[in-house]
């Protein structure tokens, strides 16, 4: 690299140093834009603030009229969605699996919040499960009954929740070795993962005794 | 500062927000390769591995199901999840491409200045990277990540970008009336629609 170009990387290369800031938006199709109004604003209590309609898709340019609607969370950033006629419905979950892991959670500021929504969602006759104590979390979850998007609201349980950086690592390194260790030996992966993880429950049951 | 884009900073709750969730915690989405995935999101996008996950049960439904959790972490603190789970097959192709299109994840930067410093930072990644794009109210680029899960960088070219109540529901209330019309009349629901987008834009988008 010549002195020109480290230069230049050293000067814009500060400006990327770090990750994003936060969620702009997150965007789904929906086969109804009036239903998910509703939803997300008179349930969730979310403002609809933003409504784009055009007939090229910006970053493609491809021809398709499409109606593109914005609704806002405390800190600015936003739930999105797109309608736009004639699109075919999403094709049915290949496992139920992805119905439960594919989702996405909001977050409160407090466990009696997370309780309030969940009497608030009840009471709205929405079908709620939890609370569930994740001990690092502490979550309702719910079905968006328009798009069929698995929603959970939360509030962390301690302040490092998200800040285990080294732990995992680890875990992902243990995760890792057994995939590779099923791989090599012809072993079901589901066994050696599920052995891996009874040994890391009894090795935290282990450190909590001798503490 | 009077900075428009710092009216837009993490935290800040606006009027008539207060009954909204305050902001994502995570997004969490199937993965069927948590490496590739853990060494985009650390080095190319640069964000921490913060907190793994390993359970034996789907904890809100019982289920069994031997399954690894990766969080990876932005500035204020919310992460952007995956799930990698073996035998899980892979998810059945999209049904329209407009899918790969519509469907996507937006993060958000300070300026335009560091959305063009990530264009360059991902190309010299080996990412294809789409745009910029000049939105008018948001400067973004496009790319995808090694789960085709399609992301853009992004920042607000103006403080109301999201604050525009009374034109978003004039706007719904315009397309909903053009397609029940078209439908009413036997027209062409998306021909209509186009003839709405042509006759109303600048009206609807200024």
């Amino acid at each position: 690299m010549d002195t020109a170009m480290s230069s230049e990387a050293s000067a814009t290369g500060a400006l990327a140093a770090a990750p994003p800031q936060m969620l702009s938006h997150l965007a789904y199709v929906t086969p109804d834009a009036e239903a998910t109004v509703d939803f997300y604003t008179r349930v969730m209590g979310m403002e609809f603030v933003l409504a784009v309609m055009d007939d090229t898709v910006p970053s493609t340019g491809e021809p398709f009229p499409y109606f593109h609607i914005f609704f806002r969370l405390g800190d600015g950033s936003t739930i999105a969605f797109f309608e736009a006629p004639g699109l075919p419905a999403r094709p049915p979950a290949t496992h139920p699996a992805y119905e439960v892991f594919d989702h996405l959670a909001l977050q409160v500021d407090s466990t009696e919040k997370v309780d309030a929504w969940a009497e608030k969602l009840r009471s709205m006759g929405i079908d709620v499960l939890g609370p569930v104590d994740h001990h690092i979390i502490y979550s309702i979850y719910f079905h968006d009954p328009v798009n069929d998007l698995r929603l959970e609201i939360t509030t962390p349980l301690t302040p490092d929740w998200n800040d285990q950086g080294e732990a995992a690592s680890v875990s992902l390194g243990e995760w890792a070795a057994a995939k590779r260790r099923a791989r090599e030996s012809g072993a079901d992966p589901t066994g050696e993962l599920l052995r891996t993880i009874k040994d890391r429950v009894r090795r935290s049951q282990q450190a909590n005794e001798a503490r | 500062m009077s900075d428009p884009v710092l009216a837009l900073a993490p935290g800040k709750v606006r009027p008539g927000d207060e009954h909204a969730p305050a902001r994502l915690s995570h997004l969490a989405l199937v993965t069927h390769d948590a490496a590739a995935t853990t060494e985009f999101y650390t080095t190319t996008m640069r964000m921490q591995l913060v907190a793994a996950v390993m359970h034996e049960q789907v904890p809100s439904t019982g289920e069994r199901m031997p399954y690894l959790h990766i969080f990876f972490r932005m500035q204020d603190g919310s992460t952007i999840a995956f799930f990698e789970a073996p035998d899980l097959p892979q998810p059945a192709p999209v049904t329209h491409p407009a899918y790969d299109v519509f469907n996507h994840i937006a993060l958000e930067v300070p300026t335009r200045d560091e959305v063009d410093e990530w264009h360059r930072r991902l190309k010299d990644h080996g990412v294809d990277v789409l745009g910029p794009v000049d939105h008018t109210i948001i400067y973004s680029i496009y790319f995808y990540d090694p789960n085709g899960i399609r992301l853009e960088i992004t920042t607000p070219l103006v403080a109301d970008w999201n604050d525009r109540p009374k034109q978003a529901r004039a706007a719904v209330d315009a397309w909903l009336r053009t397609k029940e019309e078209a439908l009413a009349s036997g027209d062409d629901p998306s021909a209509a629609l186009h003839r709405l987008i042509a006759a109303t834009e600048p009206s609807i988008f200024d």
